[in-house]
């Protein structure tokens, strides 16, 4: 919660570029998340680093933003600590059910309807009265 | 002669400037003005990286994990960013700080340094000495009352009232 804040800084906070904010933000979350699972793994740096086949500076450099993560990097360390680092967002996947075909009555059949296209791209149905 | 002003203060950290008498900014003021509008994009970009850092951590607090362990209680503000295609010749970009606790921050100066080292650049160095100065400064007095600089509410009260 923002009890005091600066004028100063905070011009300078709105002009900040949003894609270095989002970097900034992404990495130290990142950091942050391994702590925490190294905390409750009950693992030190020096562990991790010779689990991963790592100098410890190689970590500690990850871990205070010196050094970018890759994707390669992620996987690695999320393998190790059997927890993943990072989740991508994904959509719920879409179940689709297959009707045969020669099934299908359309409601122009069912109605007792009459389905017209012409050649201008207009169309048109008529009823049976 | 000076005091600490007090510019950011959240649930989760404080943080103060040293603001000399006589001078309209204080330190980390200074640092803003005087970098806040750079064109080259590569300090643009170090400038929005130090910015967004002391944003995050008003929103989690200063933890030491954040700095580099590069001994005692001065450090570099940490970047977060990629800066391994940096263009030397232009510069990279400090801000440095005095980590009392994770609650409390001191910040001082910073500047833009085509140095191979921070410490070969006198600038910085004079930084780093001021800060050297204010953390000696805040230790006598913690001790004098007899407190200890894990006590926030105590270390608070000193650093709103310590004359520098």
């Amino acid at each position: 919660m923002l009890m005091k804040k600066n004028l100063l800084f905070e011009q300078c906070l709105a002009n900040v570029a949003q894609e270095v904010r989002e970097e900034v933000r992404l990495n130290m979350d990142i950091a942050n998340r391994i702590h925490d699972l190294l905390k409750a793994k009950k693992m030190t740096q020096r562990q991790l680093a010779a689990l991963m086949g790592k100098r410890e500076s190689e970590i500690s450099r990850w871990l205070t933003g010196a050094h970018g993560y890759t994707t390669s990097t992620l996987a690695k360390i999320a393998a190790v600590l059997g927890e993943p680092i990072v989740q991508v967002k994904r959509e719920p996947e879409m179940n689709y059910v297959f009707v045969p075909i020669n099934n299908f009555i359309s409601p122009t059949e069912k109605f007792d309807m009459f389905y017209t296209s012409k050649a201008n791209g207009s169309s048109s149905i008529s009823y049976k009265n | 002669m000076g005091k600490f002003e007090l510019f950011l203060e959240t649930d989760k950290v404080c943080m103060y400037s040293p603001k000399y008498d006589g001078e309209t900014q204080n330190e980390f003021e200074k640092f803003l003005y005087a970098n806040n509008s750079h064109s080259h994009p590569q300090l643009k970009r170090f400038f929005d990286a130090i910015i967004s850092v002391i944003e995050k951590m008003s929103e989690t607090g200063a933890y030491e994990r954040y700095f580099r362990p590069e001994g005692g209680n001065i450090k570099a503000v940490p970047l977060y960013i990629n800066t391994t295609k940096i263009d030397k010749k232009v510069g990279k970009m400090r801000l440095y700080c005095l980590r009392l606790s994770e609650r409390m921050l001191i910040l001082g100066g910073g500047a833009v340094t085509t140095a191979l080292k921070n410490e070969d650049d006198p600038v910085l160095l004079a930084i780093i000495g001021d800060l050297r100065e204010i953390e000696q400064h805040i230790k006598r007095i913690v001790k004098q009352a007899n407190t200890d600089i894990d006590d926030f509410v105590a270390l608070k009260h000193i650093i709103e009232t310590i004359t520098l």
